[in-house]
């Protein structure tokens, strides 16, 4: 927990120093007025700088250190999560809705403890078509579709 | 108002809409009673089915869910001693003792009605009170719209909980988040690296999805339990009258507590139902026997988080701001309806508005209606376990957030937004002040500069103006307090320990 107190604290301190940066450059068009574009980001990041260095040296200050749960061996199985996830959302663009989500909950079930594979199989390409047919058929929510057929 | 209640319910019945409310009810139940799906979760994650559909019935569909869900959550709190949502966790207290007894079905009873009268009660509360609210607040200008949304940003330190600076951190960084795009004011760019996608900033329900749906689906992976066994049986369900008798003052004294607990922006249905507990316990003539299995036990905290539902409704429909995260999805839904939530809603959408509260009390009847004929069903629902149920919510993230704008980028903001909420559940940075934050931002910004130009750079003129000034010094209070308590308590602490 201390680590990730104090790598938060840093990364927000980056992102106000950026802001205020970043700011710095865009044209005050109201001449004096204190209303320009850079005002509200301008107050952000300054209030985001002094809470991040108050959580910075609290932290340091305060010696109870626990566990954040974020590398420990259950996680890893997220992680394997959020890497496909991205993968079927890339391939969701080039291949469409249908192929890739009865791939990708295939993949998630099994990683998620179902043993039988037929039973997965099974449940996947239902659960995919339900989705399919009630929000692309049934209530005309638009989903990817393949992109070469565009 | 009779008259546009009365129209109201004629839409309300017609075939199309019922259909939508029953649907809603029923999905909200099932998502409600499902533990680790919250009331909040299942509103993000079927807000895309409204997408195709015209206002009234998406806007009820969503109502249903969110009623339905705030009461299936005692399903599980009762039969499983889990709450199935965190609404439902004061249920627990006395609802599993007195399903362990086995009188399961009139725990589940006394929930069904209890839950019934709490929500009608706030819907009452919502039609009496938000065309008057509204009338008010036709006269704020943008000095008072500054000062509300200055007050709706304050209560992100009263439901940061004990981490109260990271509470804080959070809301900042929705805040800076909610600039990001073109500015309103002078049409600038800021922070969009020259993304077309970011003109218009963030789309705010691709990051609630991510940040309270596709997140928690994360931490379930990891927390996978198998199958859930219910072992009591569910017998008769339908209340006694000595029963009804029993819990009918404490049901209406919750009802209320949790409609006023909901109009205070921020506090949602959780706090209400664990306020109307204690409450309960503090007027009763036996407090001892809380905890016992006792039926005011499960009236007061199902009474008070349905009775949250419509008061969260209140500030929502008059001033814009969202009474907790559930009605927060709700302004999206609202907004992408083409429907700006505030008090003009009254005057040009008043036959939509009575339409809403007549369609909502009629949701909270067939609360009542599915939870005392359907029970058995729902007891059933439990079962499915999560290693189907879990992958199957994160593609319905990704399907709701592409339906958005039929952008794969929203879809890519909702993961990104997936990921850090994940994070920051384990570093225990709370989640809700950022969506509190990205939606109230734009609007303090827009307001505060409106008000300086119109004053011409001076910044008096939020303290001449009453109304303003009052809200400016509450919203100073209810962020100062917490800060105050807890810096009080631990230069405590230290004195103990030396």
């Amino acid at each position: 927990m201390r680590k990730g107190n104090l790598i938060s604290a840093i990364i927000f301190i980056i992102i106000g120093i950026y802001v205020l940066i970043e700011v710095s450059t865009f044209p005050n068009l109201g001449g004096e007025q204190v209303t320009g574009p850079e005002f509200f980001p301008k107050i952000l990041a300054i209030v985001l700088i002094v809470l991040s260095l108050i959580l910075f040296i609290s932290t340091i200050l305060d010696k109870e250190n626990r566990e954040t749960g974020l590398f420990n061996a259950l996680a890893t199985k997220t992680y394997i999560t959020m890497f496909s996830l991205l993968a079927y959302v890339l391939l969701m663009g080039i291949l469409g809705f249908i192929i890739p989500t009865i791939v990708f909950l295939i993949g998630m079930i099994r990683l998620c403890g179902m043993k039988s594979i037929p039973r997965i199989a099974i449940v996947s390409i239902l659960a995919t078509f339900v989705i399919y047919g009630v929000f692309q058929l049934l209530l005309a929510v638009p989903l990817p579709t393949i992109s070469f057929l565009n | 108002m009779l008259e546009l209640l009365g129209n109201g319910l004629v839409t309300v019945f017609s075939f199309k809409v019922l259909i939508l409310i029953i649907g809603g009810v029923a999905g909200g139940i099932v998502i409600g009673a499902l533990p680790g799906l919250t009331a909040t979760m299942g509103v993000a994650l079927l807000l895309p089915l409204t997408f195709g559909m015209d206002p009234v019935g998406g806007i009820l569909l969503l109502l249903g869910i969110y009623a339905g869900a705030i009461y299936g959550g005692s399903i599980s709190a009762i039969l499983l001693k889990t709450p199935g949502t965190p609404a439902a966790a004061a249920t627990v207290l006395d609802g599993f003792e007195m399903a362990k007894r086995g009188e399961a079905g009139r725990a589940l009873g006394i929930s069904t009605v209890a839950s019934f009268a709490g929500g009608t009660i706030s819907v009452i509360l919502l039609t009496l009170i938000s065309p008057q609210l509204a009338k008010l607040a036709l006269k704020f200008s943008a000095a008072e719209y500054f000062a509300l949304a200055m007050f709706g940003l304050s209560i992100i330190a009263s439901i940061s909980g004990k981490h109260l600076l990271k509470g804080l951190l959070a809301g900042v960084i929705g805040l800076l988040v909610s600039t990001i795009g073109i500015d309103l004011v002078t049409g600038y760019q800021r922070f969009t690296f020259g993304n077309m996608n970011l003109f218009n900033g963030l789309s705010f329900i691709s990051v609630m999805i991510g940040l309270f749906a596709l997140s928690q689906a994360f931490v379930s992976i990891e927390t996978m339990v198998k199958k859930l066994v219910i072992k009591q049986k569910v017998d008769r369900v339908l209340p006694s009258l000595s029963d009804i008798k029993k819990i009918t003052p404490t049901t209406i004294r919750s009802g209320l507590i949790g409609t006023f607990i909901g109009i205070i922006p921020g506090a949602g249905a959780d706090i209400g139902a664990f306020v109307a507990y204690n409450e309960a316990k503090r007027f009763s003539k036996h407090p001892n026997d809380f905890g016992t299995g006792i039926p005011e036990g499960i009236a007061a905290p199902e009474a008070a988080n349905n009775g949250v539902t419509g008061g969260a409704m209140v500030p929502l429909l008059t001033l814009g701001i969202p009474g907790d995260a559930t009605t927060a999805i709700m302004l999206g839904a609202l907004i992408m309806q083409g429907l700006q939530p505030g008090p003009l809603l009254f005057v040009n959408h008043a036959p939509l508005i009575y339409t809403i509260f007549a369609g909502f009390f009629v949701a909270n009847l067939i609360v009542l209606i599915l939870g005392l004929i359907g029970i058995r069903f729902f007891t059933k629902i439990i079962d499915i376990p999560s290693y189907v149920l879990t992958p199957i919510i994160i593609v319905l993230c990704v399907v709701g957030s592409f339906a958005i704008n039929n952008s794969l980028f929203d879809v890519r903001v909702m993961l990104i937004s997936g990921v850090i909420g994940y994070i920051m559940e384990k570093l225990e940075f709370p989640a809700s002040p950022i969506v509190l934050a990205l939606i109230l931002g734009p609007m303090a910004e827009r307001e505060l500069r409106k008000a300086l130009i119109m004053s011409g750079g001076e910044a008096s003129v939020f303290f001449t103006r009453p109304i303003s000034a009052v809200l400016l010094v509450v919203a100073a209070i209810t962020l100062l307090t917490p800060i105050i308590k807890s810096i009080i308590k631990k230069s405590k602490e230290k004195r103990m320990k030396v």
